[in-house]
């Protein structure tokens, strides 16, 4: 695994640093204050003030960018927290113990599982209401049946190997045996369905915040601002571009993270 | 001359380092002689064996040296010839049975299979060529069993199955790669004694890969002796197991247990 | 000599799936090891032996019968290496984890007891920090021989420990057994198919068939006169007689 060059891993890695970065930077420096409206660099586009351009209401979109880019991370982020650790609890008892609960949870996951996930977070929110909390709280339920399925098949192919039964034999009891025996065995696994559920999560989240029911204005995210670029398409582009091109970025520094782990796992 | 191999060497190609798996192996066989190659995990023995049948990779692997088979060289024939050969000329059987065979088609079409890619019969001469070869390795009630799946047999069964598949065409080389290691001693014994009745009325080449030399010894005519890809003694199998020259050999053979008994 | 071992009546069945019956798999088994005893199992593959060892140990149900087992922690060696080694952890870490388990012992103690089971099962300290997919077929075994003996046993059931190693390896993974069963009294279930090993390595032997006990004996006199039809088959078979 650390032997030989993984290009993909290390682009993937780049990527995401980047993006990473431009938001902790955010988080105590912008060139402008994101929610601050100037009327008279309304609808401007690429200066030397306003790197891209500013909106309809005036507000520098290189700033909002930044404050966007922090808040869609810090939801897809618990999104996939909650997902994992919840799916990973529940696929992990099912899978290793099997009989009847596992039969319940699966059907009842199996019954989530149905619904898109989205569709899942649409739900969740009409009951809830929005917010970026609630947000996150949607889609993180609606992310846990997909971690709970993998963890459990991966968690049941492991049950079958000999470690285990040698390490009931030392007197490891249940708990011990599937956090500290096996779970560092589907690590790979996990890890690599955690990327591609974080850009679920981003996807999830823009989507959301395109339909208006995530993240609400004046706060900006970047599935946001892509929804209210939308009737600008044609008369300011780049206000649609800037945020496309980041949410583009952030999703394949993702998923090149992913298939570099996957690839990993293959050698 | 069958089969001649000369100086083979096969690397891998596939890691930052190559790995060199056989290193400049010379063998023959007679027409009709069952050769043995013998070695631990790791010899290069099983490779051997696949360069002969066409079966290694040509992607990630760089292989030097000369392997004649009736007059044609088999690392140079284009792929095409080489896919005639193999079945029709050479057949295979190996370790594991129940991987080695399709688990969603019948036995009989399993059977049947290179008489179909090489023969130009009709669907009733297959079947009854088949039938034969089935009962040729006593599978008893062969009717049922060409009718049945893979996973309706016993182990032992479905390696007799492999020999018949590998055989129903006339191969002239048959290669064994470790047709017994995944089975019990009785039946074991048995596939033993099968192969040598093929050998004798067939007059059927065997090749046969083990890393049980005391196996060997009672099979094979000649024995090849392999360590860390390289061939390291060979010669007639009673030679090589009761005088044998290289300390790697006498290590094989002081690994076998000695039973002592008291003969009444 | 105490007995450490006392298997009577022993009957154990399978659910089948799809199948109203289960499947029988040993019936009315019996069997005794005495202290510091090697007591071979022989048999086939579905003959059952596994199934006797797993009952041993508690890890399967059993139907009827009474398993006494008097001696302290018993143990076990898989037959394949690859699988009962958590690929996952060092071979530190693996060789620890009994003590973590059952004593109260520091870290630097825990160490200390891993570096002088490496020496008793002839490996180097330096192999401490390697993981599994770093050794051998035939260190890996030794490392499991070298997890059980860290409980302390008096009782191993070693299931084909070397069926699935080469030869030459075999020849001195069974050495490294039967050393340790001379300096530690430790009594030894073996279970093999291979009746060319067992000859030399056990002091009594039972042949299993179909979950039913054939015959049992001294190697010497079962190998040189054996009574059962089935016994003169596996031997033949085995190239012995």
């Amino acid at each position: 695994m650390k032997k030989y060059k993984n290009f993909n891993f290390i682009m993937g890695v780049i990527l995401t640093g980047l993006v990473v970065l431009i938001a902790i930077i955010g988080c105590f420096y912008t060139p402008y204050d994101p929610d601050a409206m100037d009327a008279v660099a309304k609808n401007s586009g690429i200066s030397m003030d306003h790197w891209m351009g500013c909106d309809n209401f005036g507000r520098d979109i290189f700033s909002r960018i930044m404050e966007g880019i922090r808040n869609t991370f810090l939801i897809s982020l618990f999104t996939v927290a909650i997902g994992t650790i919840v799916g990973v609890l529940i696929g992990a008892v099912t899978g290793y113990f099997g009989g009847w609960l596992d039969e319940i949870l699966m059907r009842i996951n199996d019954a989530l599982f149905a619904f898109p996930s989205v569709l899942l977070a649409l739900v969740v929110i009409s009951l809830l209401g929005t917010g970026m909390f609630r947000v996150t709280l949607a889609l993180g339920i609606a992310f846990i049946p997909s971690f709970a399925r993998i963890v459990r098949s991966e968690i049941k192919k492991q049950v079958t190997q000999d470690y285990v039964e040698s390490a009931k034999l030392m007197g490891a009891g249940n708990f011990r045996i599937i956090f500290v025996h096996i779970l560092p065995n589907i690590l790979p696994v996990l890890l690599s369905s955690i990327m591609i559920g974080f850009n679920n999560a981003v996807l999830a989240e823009a989507g959301l915040s395109y339909l208006g029911i995530g993240v609400q204005p004046p706060d900006a995210s970047l599935g946001r601002m892509l929804s209210e670029a939308q009737s600008f398409l044609f008369s300011m582009p780049w206000y649609a571009l800037f945020p496309g091109t980041v949410i583009v970025i952030m999703v394949l520094g993702f998923a090149l993270m992913a298939e570099g782990i996957t690839q990993a796992q293959m050698k | 001359m069958l089969l001649e191999i000369k100086q083979l060497t096969i690397e891998f190609h596939d890691h930052l380092v190559p790995e060199t798996v056989v290193k400049n192996v010379t063998m023959s066989m007679e027409e009709g002689e069952i050769v043995g190659i013998v070695g631990e995990s790791g010899s290069g023995k099983s490779m051997t064996a696949l360069s002969v049948a066409g079966l290694l990779p040509r992607k990630d692997m760089k292989k030097k040296g000369e392997i004649w088979f009736e007059g044609q060289e088999l690392l140079s024939l284009p792929r095409k010839e080489l896919r005639l050969l193999q079945g029709d000329e050479i057949g295979m059987i190996f370790q594991e049975p129940m991987t080695a065979l399709n688990p969603t088609m019948k036995i009989g079409k399993q059977v049947e299979e290179s008489l179909y890619l090489h023969r130009d019969l009709s669907r009733t001469e297959r079947r009854e060529l088949a039938l034969s070869w089935l009962e040729k390795v006593e599978l008893n009630d062969s009717e049922r069993v060409y009718e049945s799946y893979p996973h309706e047999l016993s182990g032992g069964m479905r390696q007799r199955v492999m020999i018949a598949a590998a055989m129903v065409a006339g191969p002239k080389l048959l290669i064994a790669d470790e047709p017994t290691t995944a089975l019990d001693v009785t039946v074991q014994a048995q596939i033993i004694q099968l192969l040598k009745k093929i050998n004798e009325k067939n007059n059927t080449a065997i090749l046969f890969i083990s890393h049980d030399l005391s196996l060997v010894k009672d099979l094979c005519d000649r024995v090849y002796v392999m360590k860390d890809g390289e061939v390291v003694e060979h010669g007639k199998s009673e030679d090589v197991f009761y005088h044998p020259m290289e300390d790697y050999t006498k290590q094989l053979i002081a690994a076998i247990p000695v039973i002592d008994l008291e003969q009444d | 000599m105490e007995e450490i071992l006392k298997v009577e009546k022993l009957n154990v069945s399978f659910a089948q799936s799809l199948k109203k019956n289960r499947k029988q798999v040993l019936t009315d088994v019996s069997l005794s090891m005495k202290k510091g005893e090697i007591l071979g199992l022989a048999g086939e593959s579905g003959s059952g032996k596994t199934t006797i060892a797993k009952a041993i140990l508690g890890m399967i149900p059993i139907d009827q019968g009474t398993i006494t087992c008097n001696a302290r922690t018993p143990q076990m060696v898989f037959q394949d290496p690859y699988s009962s080694l958590n690929p996952a952890k060092t071979v530190s870490w693996i060789l620890q984890e009994p003590l973590r388990m059952k004593t109260k012992e520091t870290a630097a103690g825990r160490v200390e007891k891993v570096k002088s089971v490496l020496h008793q099962i002839g490996l180097e300290e330096n192999l401490m920090n390697r993981k599994p997919s770093e050794l051998s077929g035939g260190q890996r075994q030794r490392i499991c021989i070298g997890t059980a003996l860290m409980s302390e046993p008096e009782l191993l059931i070693a299931d084909e420990p070397v069926s699935a190693l080469d030869v030459t390896i075999q020849a001195q993974v069974l050495q490294l057994l039967k050393s340790i069963h001379e300096k530690k009294q430790l009594a030894i279930l073996f279970i093999s198919h291979d009746l060319r090993t067992m000859y030399q390595f056990c002091d009594r032997i039972v042949i299993l068939r179909n979950g039913q006990i054939v015959e049992e004996g001294k190697p010497s006199t079962l190998y040189a006169s054996p009574k059962e039809e089935y016994t003169r088959l596996l031997l033949q078979s085995a190239g012995i007689r």
